[in-house]
């Protein structure tokens, strides 16, 4: 039987616990404080990297993962199995998945397939945890990489920043660009949208809307897609919050597996601290 | 340089391997020299420009795999130099130098040595690869100047066997096409920079021939840069100068000199680009006013964005007593905002969200359909959607259809809050149909509340009024009568605000300071925990406050 592996990378947000559990291999991206680099989730972790964004003047920067390192990971690989599914961050928010697509130039032995999962964080873990399901159900290369497809259409991402300045300053504010320079406190609720950019999706004001806004959409999309979902609450540094907004979707639709993660320092550096958001993805 | 290092004399027929490991060594201290050049020439002005540290980075990857081989044909030193460069890919500009010297290296496969013919079409097939690597290749960057500049190795090369007089002529294109990139980007063009990663190509061609003419200067041990120079640039200089700032100036015939040496005096990062009919101006400042002064003496001002660097909170407060207009000139819009507005911060408020034309008027002082007429024919867009903002004028809005050739819609908000509401509903990628649609939705959602005086004694619902008294009305109806504006104000909310209610904002009039303003929101802050509470100078006149309950 054809064997598969399945590579992500760190903006996955995917503990080193679940990561294991379904045999991923993550390639690390870099936060950079000042001169000093961290392989995120490796180096640093969410907790201490949010204490060191309140510590720091400076502002993080995020490095993508180099060409040099997949080659590395693949080649490893190669000696195991016989395809490598290569699932990424948008590329559209990071030049992670091209890397990928170069390095896997590079082998002619082994078939290695780069993915662009066209969304980031919880959303990109989702995509993985469907392909490994796949791989357990003895599906093959096709199959897999279909049912990633269909994930892609359905999947969305709905969050919300304390302030657009992060995604400004580290350019990844895409098509939000037009809420910057409004004078009314505007908390647009936000969406990466079916091509990977990050875009506004409706314009709120005040937070306590935003957390009510939030959970008429997780309303919404079950309504669609009924309640088998996969669906988390994202956060960075802002845990109360979270809580609140899982605490009134439980009241009012009661689903079970509703989980509560950390961003990682990477994703976290370009929403900025406060930043929280609902994840779903149909199973 | 020092000119005793010249070799001018000397013909190069060919290239050999200890020749290219020279030239390589060359190019990449030369790309490091002027790194921060390159940097530089970012189209954006954010901190963010790093073509030059990423191509440096990238090169210097390349040029260590170099160093450690001991081969004598050129071929395996172009190979090992093209996979370290892939190898140390960063950045896209890293990413297609790499495949430009993987074509190199393909083009100059199996070769001991290579002449100048050979040169010519391994840098051709460098300009293919890279062609190639690229999903969507776009002209006026790194790509046309290296496709450019083998054009001219190739043509040359018929001429001569001089590698040295086949690289002058190639470096001589390459920076004459990279003098063309604005032509051919607008990006470029509107930031008024070449290209960068073509400005990178160049000092690695200029590098090569340096070392061919042997500039012993460059034949240094290459060190190792970490990142720590970048990110002292990158800390943008917060403390000095609070307001990043940042505006469009419109006319004709601006001289970027004298603007530039005008504004010189208020900050620093000051960026003055673009052309004598479109400048774009760029500065850190703690006096954005002075500085919006002189710029608006140079012509139009539009796409004005004032930001507090140092401010990390929710509250845009300070922002606002700053005159901001953003978007005054849209250009080819699909349709066009006239919104009825009394007082000037309401006016900002409202042209922030992208009303595009403002009529004065309001409660006391209803504007004429010619008023709102005149309003519809000064934005450049053929369909327009008035907001009345109040229930006096809706008729006068109606009555614009009659003597406006333009597509008119009336939205019938009957006030400021609802006019706000709707205004945050416009998504300009949907048809007209469903924005109209969208921003009646946003009337529905939003309660308004006002807090004014009354103008005679009367008596209304049972309550009695004196003249001069505050009173507080709720959707039309007399809520309540007090003299003082904060216990109006709270008894109108006790009466507004609902358990589905998360927001109360208040826009305080022209009456009230800013002192004011705070002590009563700080009150009522007290009185609803559950909400979010904004306050916001609207320097309306005649009402106190004005109050909506989301």
């Amino acid at each position: 039987m054809e064997k598969i592996a399945i590579v992500t990378d760190s903006t996955a947000d995917m503990s080193n616990r679940m990561a294991a559990e379904h045999d991923i291999t993550v390639a690390p991206l870099s936060v950079n404080f000042g001169d000093q680099s961290f392989l995120d989730g490796i180096e640093i972790s969410a907790e201490e990297f949010y204490k060191k964004l309140q510590d720091s003047d400076a502002l993080p920067t995020t490095s993508q993962v180099s060409v040099g390192a997949f080659v590395e990971i693949y080649k490893d690989l190669a000696e195991q199995v016989d395809t490598i599914i290569s699932i990424h961050i948008s590329e559209k928010l990071s030049g992670t998945y091209q890397a990928a697509v170069l390095a896997a130039q590079e082998f002619s032995d082994v078939e290695i397939v780069p993915v662009n999962s066209k969304s980031v964080t919880t959303s990109l873990a989702f995509q993985v945890r469907l392909a490994a399901e796949e791989i357990r159900r003895g599906s093959g290369k096709e199959e897999i990489l279909k049912r990633l497809e269909r994930a892609q259409e359905q999947q969305k991402i709905y969050f919300s920043v304390r302030t657009l300045e992060y995604l400004e300053k580290g350019g990844r504010i895409g098509k939000a660009q037009a809420l910057l320079g409004t004078l009314l406190n505007i908390k647009p609720v936000l969406t990466v949208d079916d091509e990977g950019y990050v875009a506004p999706f409706e314009k709120i004001r005040g937070y306590k809307r935003v957390i009510k806004r939030l959970a008429e959409l997780y309303g919404e999309f079950i309504e669609k897609h009924g309640p088998n979902c996969f669906q988390a609450i994202m956060h960075a540094a802002a845990e109360d919050e979270a809580r609140n907004l899982k605490a009134i979707i439980e009241e009012k639709y009661g689903p079970q597996n509703l989980e509560i993660n950390q961003l990682g320092p990477v994703v976290g550096t370009h929403t900025g601290p406060g930043a929280m958001g609902l994840i779903l993805t149909p199973r | 340089m020092k000119q005793a290092d010249h070799t001018p004399d000397k013909k190069v027929e060919k290239l050999d391997a200890p020749l290219m490991k020279k030239m390589i060594m060359a190019a990449t201290l030369w790309l490091n020299k002027n790194q921060a050049e390159v940097d530089a020439l970012n189209v954006f002005p954010v901190p963010d420009g790093d073509t030059g540290t990423n191509m440096y980075l990238t090169l210097l990857d390349a040029a260590r795999e170099v160093e450690n081989i001991e081969e004598n044909e050129i071929s395996r030193i172009l190979e090992a130099f093209a996979k370290g460069s892939l190898m140390g890919a960063r950045g896209n500009s890293g990413v297609i130098l790499s495949q430009v010297f993987r074509g190199f290296a393909n083009g100059a496969r199996n070769k001991n040595t290579i002449n100048t013919r050979e040169f010519a079409s391994a840098l051709t097939e460098a300009s293919k690869k890279a062609y190639k690597a690229v999903m969507k290749p776009v002209e006026g960057t790194i790509l046309t100047v290296v496709r450019e500049a083998a054009m001219a190795a190739e043509k040359e090369a018929e001429k001569t066997d001089d590698i040295r007089q086949l690289l002058e002529v190639t470096l001589l294109q390459a920076e004459q096409t990279l003098d063309r990139t604005p032509e051919m980007l607008k990006v470029l063009k509107d930031a008024n920079v070449v290209d960068a990663g073509g400005r990178g190509f160049c000092l690695i061609l200029e590098g090569y021939l340096r070392a061919l003419r042997g500039d012993t200067a460059l034949e240094q041990e290459i060190k190792m840069v970490g990142t720590a120079e970048k990110v002292k640039q990158l800390e943008p200089e917060k403390l000095e100068f609070a307001y990043c700032t940042e505006f469009l100036i419109k006319g004709n015939e601006i001289d970027l000199e004298i603007v530039r040496k005008n504004l010189d005096q208020y900050g620093d990062s000051l960026l003055v680009v673009g052309s004598t009919e479109v400048t774009k101006v760029h500065i850190h400042t703690n006096n954005p006013g002075k500085v919006l002064d002189h710029g608006v003496q140079h012509g139009r001002l539009s796409k004005i964005k004032i930001e507090n660097m140092e401010e990390q909170t929710e509250e845009r407060y300070s922002a606002v007593n700053h005159a901001v207009e953003e978007e005054q000139i849209p250009m080819e819009k699909d349709f066009g905002v006239v919104a009825v507005v009394a007082g000037d911060g309401l006016g900002e408020i409202f042209s922030s969200l992208g009303a595009d034309e403002l009529v004065t008027g309001g409660q006391s002082m209803n504007p004429s359909t010619q008023d709102l007429a005149e309003g519809c024919e000064k934005i450049p867009s053929e369909r327009i959607i008035i907001l009345p903002n109040n229930k006096n004028v809706i008729f006068a809005a109606e009555q614009v259809k009659e003597i406006c050739d333009k597509e008119v819609h009336v939205l019938p908000s009957c006030s400021i809050p609802e006019g706000i509401a709707a205004l945050m509903r416009i998504n300009p990628e949907e048809s007209l149909e469903s924005v109209l649609q969208e921003m009646n939705n946003g009337l529905q959602e939003i309660k308004t509340g006002e807090v004014t005086f009354a103008v005679r004694d009367s008596n209304v619902n049972g309550m009695e009024i004196k003249e001069g008294d505050v009173i507080g009305l709720y959707g039309g109806e007399l809520i309540s009568v007090n003299n003082e504006v904060g216990k109006v104000a709270l008894e109108l909310l006790q009466e507004m605000v609902t358990e589905d209610d998360f927001l109360i904002t208040i826009y305080r009039g022209e009456k009230i300071s800013e002192e004011e303003g705070e002590t009563i929101k700080e009150e009522l802050a007290r009185e609803f925990p559950d909400c979010d509470l904004e306050l916001y100078p609207g320097n309306q006149p005649l009402y106190y406050l004005i109050i909506s309950v989301e």
